[in-house]
């Protein structure tokens, strides 16, 4: 399970102080490099936020100061805020009534009792005091690496021979600087020796130890370590056992470094060593603890270390290991029940069983909700509340929730805060709460976990049923299903097919519904979010009955049963095939067209003829216009120009079917200047139009179009 | 100039009386070479000079130029010598250049020269 920098740290502090108190009893009985090995540990642990269950587990038995467990947003958005109790760990899927309720209450932090700032201020201030930590670091140590790069280099008979017995892949060099009084050792890709000026390079004994120190920090590649905790110190500032550890694993890295520079040059010479040890001055050169001096504040512990530095015994490793593995397991892994606790079957065992415990919704007891102390369910108003769900966002540290399903409740209740603070409780409207989807199985529908385009709907509702091919909205049938993608557009006599919709047309069907998008919030598509599905109104109903109703019957083009005066033949225009396309669009018959070209923007054309419809009809067109993204509008324009029937289209072609009433009509296409879309049914009373196209003004795109239509009833 | 010169800086004034004026890019390919210095850290290293009044640059070029002579910084360091080991008393330090009993011939006549001159 994933854990948050405040578990991860506390865990590190748990073991830290393991290992410090284990290092106070036997740290001269142990190989030195185990509790190099445990610091590692630890380290890990502070740094990665995963965590191995393990019965184990050390944690297990703590309880009651563990910090809040972090739980993962599910994508049922049921989180559960799990009080942290050794009892349940045996028992998973056992309820959460705890059995020690004054324990419990101390355990919750109860989610109102947060800080108000807790959200913003925790972190603000964790990360400055990495920042300063870190830049704190970074300062000191340039400081004192340009001091090591104006080093000079050491002409020696000794130090070349040395040099040349050292087998180290990476370039090693010997310098010598002015500005020090101990030597040391800096850089990883290509370390250096930097000796004090003063040395005493006649006296090779002491000199060999010196080398063969940094020489060993150097294969061991401390720097680099020391380097990781300063990290993990600045990750963990706020931690004063990641402080602890920082001192002893810095003494630590030194002690092993003297274990094996004795054991290098035989043990009998410990004396002389420590001798030495003494002997050279242990002042360090600045702050920083990032190259690895000579010195250090414990030479004490260095010089005893040193002296009771004896041969590896195989019971020493033997424990050595025991209490690597034991530590690690006890330690490392979090508790077993946790990990159970949190997961999965917590979620279900939530969603099945629905005990409320009364001392966590205690808080919300002044906003209406209650505890039925019989049956032990949730009830807000006298009603037996289904969903209640209450979240905070604690910033880096993770989302704090509770979730409560109770399947029979029949209100959905929903806690209000304001920054975090308790401010009251909401019920959720009944149309949000037939639209929650709560996954159950519903018989005789065949909800197959295959996947359709309307799973995403799923959860607001809306349910297909794959094997007989429909949809259902609770317990209707639905007739017209529509969604418009990108932009708010109904469904109008006007249909265009270059809007993106997903939609579905069921004679059989009882209710229309409309997904309701939000366009303001558009997805990586396009699309609107969706915020839910709207059945429509009797209005709309009715408009769409007349509107899709024969859309899967023939269309009926031509004259039919209109009474339709056609003029003289369209003359005078030149240009484009006037068929070109239309069949393809329209599939049916054409009682005229004609082509235009050239029209400016805010121009209209008109056709020659004059159109007199008798009676009410519908005027069905199809228009194929360049550039496609001028916005056109076909339609009919009443021979007085005092009225216009038409639709607006954008996308190069276009067709569809236009109300109007009996009169005399131009059929027109007009050049559009804005943006947006009309759509809807355009009635047209009688009169004589032409039908014209206009090309609106602001576009400076000479429209060439065609535009073809025919009268219907 | 007040303050003393660390052995940085001494190198590169080392440079500069070895091969009198130079640019700070030749000081800085020759100690390269000497001492493997990248060409930050020489410049670094003139520029502190620069403010230590030990080097005057000019332009163009950064052209650089000792603004003391290596003898004032021996006498220093001489001095510094022998009032920090030697007591104060410079006799102590000639005494302890005698013991070292490796003055050949040449040199002894040498510092008979010298010590002649003085009187």
């Amino acid at each position: 399970m994933t854990m948050n920098l405040l578990q991860m740290s506390f865990y590190g502090a748990v073991l830290i102080l393991v290992i410090t108190a284990v290092r106070a009893l036997a740290i001269n009985r142990l190989p030195k490099k185990t509790f190099l090995i445990l610091w590692g540990i630890v380290m890990l642990r502070l740094l990665i936020p995963y965590s191995v269950p393990s019965a184990l587990s050390v944690y297990s038995w703590i309880g009651s100061n563990m910090p809040e467990a972090v739980i993962e947003e599910s994508e049922t958005h049921y989180d559960h805020y799990a009080p942290v109790s050794p009892t349940v760990s045996s028992e998973p899927t056992e309820k959460l009534t705890p059995s020690e309720p004054s324990e419990q209450k101390a355990q919750i932090p109860s989610l109102s009792s947060e800080n108000n700032g807790f959200n913003t201020v925790l972190p603000v201030t964790w990360l400055s005091g990495t920042v300063l930590l870190a830049v704190f670091f970074t300062a000191a140590y340039l400081r004192c690496y340009f001091e090591f790069k104006t080093s000079l280099p050491v002409e020696n008979e000794f130090t070349r021979q040395w040099l040349i017995e050292q087998k180290i892949k990476r370039p090693l060099s010997i310098r010598q600087s002015d500005k020090i009084t101990a030597p040391l050792t800096y850089g990883i890709f290509r370390p250096v020796i930097l000796m004090p000026k003063q040395t005493d390079w006649n006296n090779t004994k002491q000199l060999r130890y010196v080398l063969l120190h940094e020489y060993v920090h150097i294969c061991r590649f401390d720097a680099f370590l020391k380097l990781i905790c300063v990290f993990v110190l600045c990750l963990h500032w706020f931690n004063p056992a990641v402080w602890l550890m920082y001192i002893l694993f810095n003494r630590d890295i030194e002690l092993v470094c003297d274990e094996c520079t004795v054991k290098n040059s035989g043990l009998s010479n410990k004396a002389d060593y420590a001798l030495m040890l003494i002997g050279m001055e242990e002042k360090k050169a600045g702050l920083t603890r990032l190259y690895s001096g000579f010195g250090n504040n414990s030479i004490k512990e260095r010089i005893v270390s040193v002296m009771k530095i004896k041969k590896i015994s195989a019971p020493a490793v033997a424990v050595s290991v025991i209490l690597t593995v034991g530590v690690t397991a006890a330690f490392a892994t979090s508790a077993d029940y946790e990990e159970i606790y949190i997961g999965e079957s917590v979620r279900e065992a939530a969603v099945s069983e629905n005990i409320a415990d009364p001392t966590m919704y205690e808080v919300y007891k002044p906003f209406g909700l209650t505890v039925n102390p019989a049956d032990s369910k949730l009830y807000y108003g006298g009603k037996l509340v289904r969903c209640f769900d209450d979240q905070i966002s604690a910033g880096f540290f993770g989302i704090k929730a509770i979730g409560y399903y109770e399947k029979n409740g029949v209100i959905d209740v929903r806690a209000v805060r304001e920054n975090s603070e308790l401010t009251g409780l909401e019920v959720l409207s009944e149309e949000d709460f037939n639209s929650k989807t709560i996954k159950e199985d519903v018989p005789n529908r065949d909800t197959a976990s295959s996947t359709s385009i309307f799973d995403i709907y799923l959860e607001y509702g809306l349910e297909y049923d794959k094997a007989q091919n429909v949809l259902y909205y609770g317990d209707d049938r639905v007739r017209l299903f529509w969604d418009c993608l990108s932009s708010d557009s109904k469904p109008s006599a006007s249909e265009s097919p270059f809007i993106s919709t997903v939609s579905n047309w069921d004679e059989k069907g009882t209710v229309d519904l409309y997904v309701v998008r939000d366009y303001r919030q558009k997805d990586k598509n396009g699309y609107g979010k969706i915020t839910g599905l709207r059945i429509a109104g009797q209005q709309e109903f009715e408009n769409n009955t007349l509107i899709f109703a024969d859309r899967n019957e023939a269309a009926e083009y031509g004259n039919g049963n209109m009474a339709v005066t056609v003029s003289e033949n369209l003359v005078g225009f030149e240009g484009m095939d006037e068929r070109e396309g239309y069949e393809e669009i329209y599939g049916g018959e054409i009682v005229d067209s004609f082509p235009f070209f050239g029209v400016k923007s805010g121009q209209y054309v008109l056709s020659e003829a004059v159109y007199e419809i008798k009676d009410a009809a519908l005027f069905n067109y199809a228009v194929n216009w360049e550039p496609m993204g001028n916005y056109i509008q076909v339609g009919l324009i009443s021979t007085d120009k005092s009225r216009v029937y038409s639709d607006s289209c954008i996308s190069g072609r276009a067709s569809g079917n236009i109300e109007f009433p009996s009169g005399s009509y131009y059929v027109m296409v007009y050049n559009e200047p804005s943006s947006g879309r009309a759509s809807g049914n355009i009635e047209i009373p009688s009169g004589s139009y032409y039908v014209m196209v206009y090309n609106e003004p602001s576009s400076d795109i000479d429209l060439n179009a065609t535009v073809a239509y025919s009268f219907n009833k | 100039m007040e303050t003393k010169l660390f052995d940085s800086e001494l190198k590169i004034m080392e440079v500069l009386w070895r091969c009198g004026d130079t640019t700070a890019k030749q000081i800085s390919d020759i100690l390269n070479k000497e001492v493997g210095w990248n060409i930050n850290t020489t410049y670094t290293l003139i520029k502190r000079c620069i403010k230590k009044g030990a080097i005057e640059r000019s332009e163009p070029n950064f052209m650089c130029h000792a603004l003391i002579p290596k003898e004032e910084v021996q006498e220093a360091e001489t001095n510094e010598l022998i009032n920090k080991i030697f007591d104060g008393s410079a006799d102590k330090l000639f005494a302890a250049l005698l013991n070292r009993k490796k003055l050949s011939a040449e040199q002894i006549e040498k510092l008979k020269q010298i010590v002649g001159e003085l009187e």
